[in-house]
């Protein structure tokens, strides 16, 4: 049995500055939600702000922080998006 | 239907040649220009961010609620990424319908959802500093 998964990150905008990278290979343990893979990004790159801030998307499709990741998932963590302006 | 993140700059003719058909009385076309003023600073440039491969699919769900509310519609859009100058051209909606009423629903319909759902950042380059928008927040960049 699989001690741990690994999912793919991608950082975009402020988010990939302050994460100081774009892609990102990360191991965590089978059954981990969004938020657990977040979580586990925070603790390494301690700027990354808090979750209320973000959304997460799984596979290219907005998710909910519970879903599970499964190995090989694409995983990005999404500041909002330029809204108003024009 | 036609959805794209491109680098090249947009031209809005090309969309309205995409969504026109015999049955389309109305062509609507939104186009956002970069402004040269944000926040009461003078803007010199903005850089577009895009999440390509998750960014199309969203216009692509986009394009079907607007078919969902309004069948006859018929959608393109595109937006671009990389540096843009003040006047340039930085995203573009067009809807056809049979009449104006719903052009214009639909129309900014789909402008108002892409700027609430699309992963597209801008980096505002202003006299005071540069920053990334986020929603209603301007966030200066470290």
């Amino acid at each position: 049995m699989a001690v741990a998964i690994a999912v793919r990150i991608r950082f975009f905008a402020r988010l990939r500055e302050l994460a100081g990278a774009e892609i990102e290979a990360l191991q965590v343990p089978p059954g981990s939600s969004l938020a657990d893979v977040y979580d586990a990004l925070r603790a390494k790159h301690t700027t990354l702000p808090g979750r209320e801030s973000v959304r997460a998307a799984l596979n290219q499709e907005f998710a909910d922080w519970n879903a599970t990741v499964a190995g090989g998932d694409e995983v990005a963590f999404i500041p909002p998006v330029s809204g108003g302006g024009a | 239907m036609r959805y794209d993140v491109q680098k090249d700059p947009i031209d809005p003719r090309e969309l309205e040649a995409a969504v026109t058909y015999p049955g389309a009385g109305a062509i609507c076309t939104f186009s956002g220009i970069v402004r040269d003023s944000s926040r009461g600073q003078a803007v010199t440039h903005l850089d577009y961010e895009a999440y390509a491969e998750m960014a199309v699919p969203q216009m692509r769900k986009i394009g079907q609620e607007i078919k969902d509310r309004w069948p006859e519609a018929r959608v393109a859009m595109a937006h671009r990424t990389g540096h843009l100058e003040i006047g340039e051209v930085s995203v573009v909606v067009s809807v056809s319908c049979p009449h104006r009423a719903e052009a214009f629903e639909a129309c900014r319909w789909g402008i108002d959802r892409l700027k609430e759902s699309v992963p597209i950042w801008k980096k505002e380059h202003a006299a005071d500093g540069t920053y990334w928008i986020e929603g209603d927040q301007a966030k200066p960049v470290a």
